[in-house]
């Protein structure tokens, strides 16, 4: 069933971005292609949309693109918007969540579960007292 | 009589086959297509919490603790000590993903812009101690997401 739905959203919108009456706006770094069209019936904000490169993954919209597609920024990224990046800039990731690469706090078992020791903020309770 | 004419006539049944026709066909559609389309948030959307960076490199935060005081749901943890070259900085901060409220009063409170809740909203988890944030994770969000971070602060700052 779950397979079935994954299969036609991305059908959908394929079918969707090959009849409709579009235009391409840009490509992203991860090879993602956006699209804008009119507004829908009753609405006044331009229909936008990704086509993902690969699998269909919500959080793979780089933070150029990320305003834009949330209709945050009328501001079209430029092609070249990797090279404004500041050298301390990292590349976007999606939410890793699921593998093995996903973030852990340093005290989780497979982090190697060693904690950082407390500092001295606090005073121990003692039974005897 | 009455009851009758209407359960006889199924008045009720076409009533509601005709409100589902009224919405399939005659009013503004509310549904998107989600991963591929996404709907409009605000440049003041209150997400994933990130620390930033002065565009030099250099962290912004200097552990002055405002964010730990107001912060009403008692998420964030900071300890601090003064770095080797004397400027005081933090050593721990922590954020219990699960804690926060998303309420932006920590934004609203740090002095130097460093801590922000971030446009990302997409950063869901399968277990629960992948929410458990610390400053490694906090200002690895920074570094990924300054690009639409600062955007969103210059265009919010006129209102400000």
């Amino acid at each position: 069933m779950f397979k079935l739905l994954g299969v036609l959203s991305p059908a959908h919108i394929s079918l969707f971005t090959l009849t409709k009456r579009k235009k391409k706006i840009g490509i992203d770094c991860l090879g993602n292609k956006y699209y804008e069209a009119a507004p829908r019936k009753g609405y006044k904000r331009p229909r936008r949309w990704v086509i993902y490169k690969g699998a269909p993954e919500a959080s793979n919209v780089p933070p150029e693109w990320h305003g834009w597609l949330h209709h945050q920024t009328d501001i079209v990224p430029s092609e070249d918007g990797e090279s404004c990046r500041r050298p301390w800039q990292k590349p976007h990731q999606p939410n890793l969540t699921g593998t093995t690469a996903a973030y852990r706090p340093p005290g989780h078992i497979l982090q190697g579960g060693q904690r950082d020791k407390a500092t001295g903020d606090y005073e121990a309770w003692m039974p005897s007292d | 009589m009455d009851n009758f004419a209407r359960a006889f006539f199924l008045t009720e049944i076409v009533k509601g086959f005709l409100l589902t026709l009224k919405y399939m066909f005659f009013v503004p559609r509310v549904t998107i297509n989600y991963p591929h389309e996404k709907g409009p948030i605000s440049p003041r959307f209150r997400g994933e919490h990130a620390l930033r960076r002065y565009p030099n490199g250099e962290e912004r935060c200097i552990a002055c603790k405002l964010c730990e005081a107001i912060c009403p749901a008692l998420a964030i943890t900071i300890e601090a000590e003064p770095r080797d070259d004397g400027s005081r900085r933090t050593t721990r901060y922590d954020i219990d993903m699960t804690k926060c409220i998303y309420c932006g009063l920590c934004q609203e409170a740090c002095p130097v812009d460093a801590i922000v809740e971030g446009p990302n909203f997409e950063f869901a988890t399968e277990t629960r101690e992948e929410l458990f944030y610390n400053k490694e994770k906090l200002l690895e969000n920074g570094d990924r997401w300054e690009a639409q971070i600062a955007a969103n602060l210059i265009a919010n700052a006129p209102y400000r």
